[in-house]
């Protein structure tokens, strides 16, 4: 049995210690993350505008342009350790259009479009997700 | 708990309730449109809304971070104020309301700019109703996350 | 894989060579919430992970390579499985959790714990042939 038992250790030449966290820290699947995280963000902030529409001098949010850009940058680069650290930034929208008469530059027509454009992202975005999962687990267990 | 849940969803309720008050505002103004003396014998004053808004921070009761709070800005009624504009006068001498010289003091209302506050009311109550159902669908989608 | 597969082969050792101790089987009752059926199948799995492959003579590396990798990834596992939790116990909570972050918390464990026992599986399964072969 001492003799069987040595014939069943396998031999492991190329250990894979990370193989759970290889299956997350990809590019892609931390970008959709990102963007789920930022577009749920940014529906708060621009459901806040549209609650506002009608607020005399009330300043438009969004999510801030440096952090827009650094989650661009951070995609194209496909830096997985900047995209799984990003954290939303919402504030005021300095480049926003000038006020109006009453003193607030909310649009409320733009603010519609945007939050279109931001809640199709984001479900695009969790399908996408949602395909990833079921891929992985076709691979796993061999069974579509 | 619903702030995660579905997003926006305390803003865009606060400003239902906002422009409900501003709806039965404006319809009390129409209603008194002709109204020369209520209770107290004074003629009737318009009213208005004034809106504000309360930043995320403040509703929240601390620092909004990127932790997945979704709070956003809300906004409320201020105050319900007189307009401060002076009542017009018209001269109808056999009004009871006339004074010596046949001036009537009637209410500072002007149906034209209540139609103006009403529609612009509607048109907010509407868009927010908006971004609630589309709230809904995001987190719909959500809960989809590895259905199979 | 189905749960009542994963019970019959732990209950019945089938993994563990003879001469070596068997691992206490699972006594589930209906209704046992999944939480603590993961708990307790994961320890098994480490149990019978670390027993079956514990190097019997010195100076092998390889196995005990295995066993770091295993372990490791049993504690993955079980890391992610505690990161749903908490997700979700902040989204019933109502605070600082978005639902997709425990959507996707739930089935990042999901996902590698099926990792796990299918590997599990096929160690059972390669063990089994190697010990058909021997005898």
């Amino acid at each position: 049995m001492a003799h069987a038992f040595r014939i069943l250790r396998v031999d492991f030449k190329h250990p894979l210690p990370g193989m759970i966290p290889a299956l997350f820290n990809d590019a892609q699947y931390q970008t959709l993350r990102a963007l789920l995280d930022v577009s749920f963000a940014r529906h708060a902030a621009l459901a806040g505008n549209v609650a506002n529409v009608n607020t005399p001098g009330y300043r438009r949010q969004d999510a801030s342009p440096v952090f827009q850009q650094e989650l661009t940058r951070a995609i194209e680069a496909r830096d997985v350790s900047k995209l799984h650290s990003l954290v939303p930034q919402i504030g005021i929208d300095s480049s926003a259009a000038p006020a109006r008469m009453d003193g607030s530059n909310v649009n409320l027509e733009r603010e519609m479009v945007e939050i279109a454009k931001n809640s199709a992202q984001y479900e695009v975005s969790a399908a996408l997700i949602s395909k990833r999962y079921q891929m992985l687990r076709a691979a796993i267990t061999g069974k579509t | 708990m619903s702030i995660n849940l579905i997003p926006g969803i305390d803003s865009a309720g606060s400003a239902l309730s906002a422009e409900r008050v501003r709806l039965n505002v404006v319809a009390n103004n129409i209603a008194n449109a002709s109204t020369t003396h209520d209770i107290n014998g004074k003629v009737y004053r318009r009213q208005m809304v004034v809106f504000e808004s309360v930043l995320a921070q403040q509703a929240a009761g601390s620092q909004v971070s990127g932790s997945g709070t979704a709070a956003g800005n809300q906004v409320r009624v201020r105050e319900i104020m007189e307009d401060p504009r002076p009542s017009k006068s018209v001269y109808m001498p056999g009004h009871p309301d006339a004074n010596e010289q046949g001036m009537v003091p009637m209410p500072n209302v002007n149906i034209a700019e209540e139609m103006v506050d009403m529609i612009t009311a509607s048109r907010s109550i509407e868009a927010n109703v908006q971004v609630i159902t589309t709230a809904k669908q995001m987190m719909q989608r959500a809960m989809e996350i590895g259905k199979r | 894989m189905n749960v009542g597969s994963i019970l019959s082969a732990l209950q019945s050792g089938a993994v563990i060579p003879s001469g070596v101790a068997k691992p206490v089987g699972i006594q589930l009752t209906e209704g046992t919430p999944i939480t603590s059926f993961r708990e307790t199948l994961t320890e098994q799995i480490r149990q019978q992970a670390s027993v079956a492959l514990h190097p019997q003579e010195t100076g092998s590396t390889t196995a005990s390579n295995y066993q770091g990798f295993a372990a490791q990834m049993v504690d993955d596992v079980q890391r992610l499985q505690s990161n749903a939790t908490a997700a979700t116990g902040k989204v019933l909570q109502g605070d600082g959790g978005s639902l997709h972050t425990a959507m996707i918390a739930m089935e990042e464990a999901s996902v590698s714990f099926q990792l796990l026992v299918e590997m599990r599986n096929k160690v059972v399964e390669t063990l089994q042939e190697l010990m058909r072969m021997q005898v």
